[in-house]
């Protein structure tokens, strides 16, 4: 649906994006996650073909974006980082005015059902000026949905909502991943990607350095699994007897808790689980709980772009 | 399609705003005024000392319409990126020669709402006071009409240059003034002291500079009328086809080449 091939944009000498590889499949929800001047923006830009790439290529709705005719772009829906909206004009008739200009099918029912499940039904009368941030923000998405498009491109939707505004913009977002709809989704909130994308690129002074699912992400953090086991009291020895298993990379002993961290080797959960539990029943010590920690999205994004700056930094001292 | 909607838009926006009506009201005032001298004198004296009457209101009225509506034009685009939404509307099906035709199209609708209404008071103002319409008033309007598209195409222009509503009205009022400065110039080089050539090399300046106003085909165009020329009263009229055609490519070409994002 989405693909680039070696995506460059320089103004000047100051490099905004550097050889961009993306590949998004039809049906996909892709999350796009950068630091800010990461490049996610003018990568959306170039997308729409508003900024002309420096170098590479672009593919969009299978088609190269030379080729793109003006009835491709209804196939599009677009929220910017901003709502940018026509602030004297009623909120209905601004929805009227895009549904016309999108020639979208049956507006006046889609219009309804769009402000009925982003609760702006209220609101249908009220100058756009009126509205807070966070209504601006669900009616810029109105707008992107009204004419039903098969890729959406989102740059940070959920920004100025309060929680019951994120939760409804995520339902929304899932109802329209579920109905088949390509979602490339640019976001700081970590939480919201973790829970709805398939897959997820990070994008760090304007490259692409990591690109997979959650679960390569964390890999690619270098996440190594830890099961953390609760113990009823301190026991003497506990750490020490678990330290010598296989698979054992490190433990970290607590009072009445015990970090142990795996290799990423290929024994099961369930496998690792009752060695552990064996090993700790020769201390004796009591299990009153275990369970597996994951590194989340949140940590896997600082570590990888902490990680690319670092490089960076040493890259430049050597130049 | 998108060219229409917009259009719509732009019109509804020009038709709403007290800016429409502050410039009908306006012109209508000071048009009023004028026959309202007219007719005192008439009546202090007997004697109508123009032969039609109605010629300077209409010409009066027409030109701040003209001028009304080409500044409305000339914020148009520039506000519009100013406030990002220009950007907006280029994410969906639009292009610049639909965007740009829409917006010529719904301020010629406007404008020429607005001149229709200024020329029906002036026509029962003729059937009230008995004053006779300007020979050729249908052409008149027909010229009146080209120069109001070509001072929108020409406001376009300028907003597509400018990245700032305030640069681009700045821009266009230094045009007219310009413009008016140079329609001037032949009676303050009457006044005043000069070596000939000098003078002739002015007003030779100010004769190719008319050429880029759009209210020069209006002004030839009545010269032509009055001279019983048709022939200079039809090339005008190509000239204004061709003088909007030209803005508005340009316009085009500036929009593409500045692109959308906002500044």
């Amino acid at each position: 649906m989405i693909r680039t091939e070696g995506l460059t944009k320089r103004y000047g000498g100051r490099v905004a994006v550097l050889d961009l590889d993306l590949d998004i499949r039809e049906g996909e929800l892709f999350g796009f996650l950068g630091p800010n001047g990461a490049g996610k923006s003018t990568t959306m830009w170039m997308l729409l073909g508003l900024v002309r790439p420096t170098a590479g290529k672009i593919w969009l709705l299978g088609r190269p974006i030379t080729e793109q005719f003006l009835g491709d772009r209804r196939r599009i829906g677009v929220v910017g980082e901003h709502p940018y909206l026509y602030g004297e004009m009623e909120t209905e008739a601004y929805l009227r005015f895009f549904a016309d200009l999108y020639r979208a099918s049956r507006p006046q029912a889609r219009i309804d059902e769009l402000l009925e499940w982003l609760s702006l039904s209220g609101h249908r009368r009220s100058r756009v000026e009126t509205l807070s941030r966070g209504m601006r923000q669900k009616l810029s998405l109105c707008r992107a949905l009204l004419h039903d498009p098969d890729l959406l491109l989102l740059d940070e939707p959920t920004a100025g909502l309060d929680p019951t505004g994120i939760r409804e913009v995520r339902t929304l977002l899932q109802r329209e991943h579920a109905r088949g709809k390509t979602i490339f989704l640019s976001s700081h909130i970590l939480s919201e990607i973790e829970r709805t994308a398939d897959r997820i690129g990070i994008i760090s002074a304007g490259r692409l350095i990591a690109q997979g699912t959650l679960a390569e992400m964390r890999a690619v953090a270098g996440d190594a699994p830890t099961l953390e086991v609760e113990i009823a009291e301190p026991a003497q020895g506990a750490a020490a007897c678990v330290t010598g298993l296989p698979d054992v990379l490190e433990v970290q002993a607590n009072g009445c808790r015990l970090s142990v961290r795996f290799t990423d080797g290929h024994g099961s959960e369930q496998d690792r689980r009752l060695r552990i539990s064996r090993a700790l029943a020769t201390v004796p010590a009591t299990i009153v709980g275990m369970h597996w920690h994951k590194m989340s999205l949140e940590e896997a994004f600082v570590t990888i772009t902490e990680a690319n700056v670092r490089a960076l930094a040493e890259g430049l001292d050597r130049q | 399609m998108a060219a229409l909607s917009i259009g719509k838009r732009e019109m509804r926006s020009h038709l709403f705003s007290v800016w429409f009506y502050g410039i009908a009201a306006l012109s209508l005032l000071l048009g009023a005024f004028l026959i309202k001298s007219y007719m005192g004198y008439v009546v202090e004296t007997g004697i109508l000392v123009a032969s039609s009457p109605l010629y300077a209101p209409l010409y009066l009225v027409a030109i701040l319409a003209t001028v009304g509506t080409g500044l409305w034009a000339a914020t148009t685009v520039a506000a519009e990126q100013e406030r990002g939404t220009l950007a907006v509307l280029f994410w969906g099906p639009v292009d610049s020669i639909g965007y740009l035709a829409g917006k010529f199209g719904g301020l010629l609708v406007s404008y020429t709402l607005l001149v229709s209404t200024q020329s029906a008071f002036l026509v029962g103002v003729s059937l009230l006071t008995a004053f006779p319409l300007p020979a050729g008033f249908a052409w008149i309007l027909l010229l009146l009409w080209g120069s109001g598209a070509a001072a929108i195409a020409l406001g376009l222009l300028l907003s597509c240059l400018c990245r700032r509503t305030r640069s681009a009205v700045f821009l266009y009022l230094a045009c007219i003034l310009f413009w008016t400065s140079l329609g001037l110039l032949p009676s303050f080089l009457s006044v005043v002291s000069a070596a000939a050539s000098v003078k002739e090399w002015l007003l030779a300046v100010s004769a190719a500079a008319d050429w880029l106003s759009p209210f020069g085909s209006l002004g030839r165009g009545m010269d032509g009328l009055v001279a019983g020329e048709p022939g200079i009263l039809a090339v005008n009229l190509a000239f204004t086809i061709l003088y909007v055609g030209a803005m508005l490519t340009l316009a085009e070409l500036c929009l593409n080449r500045r692109g959308v994002r906002r500044p």
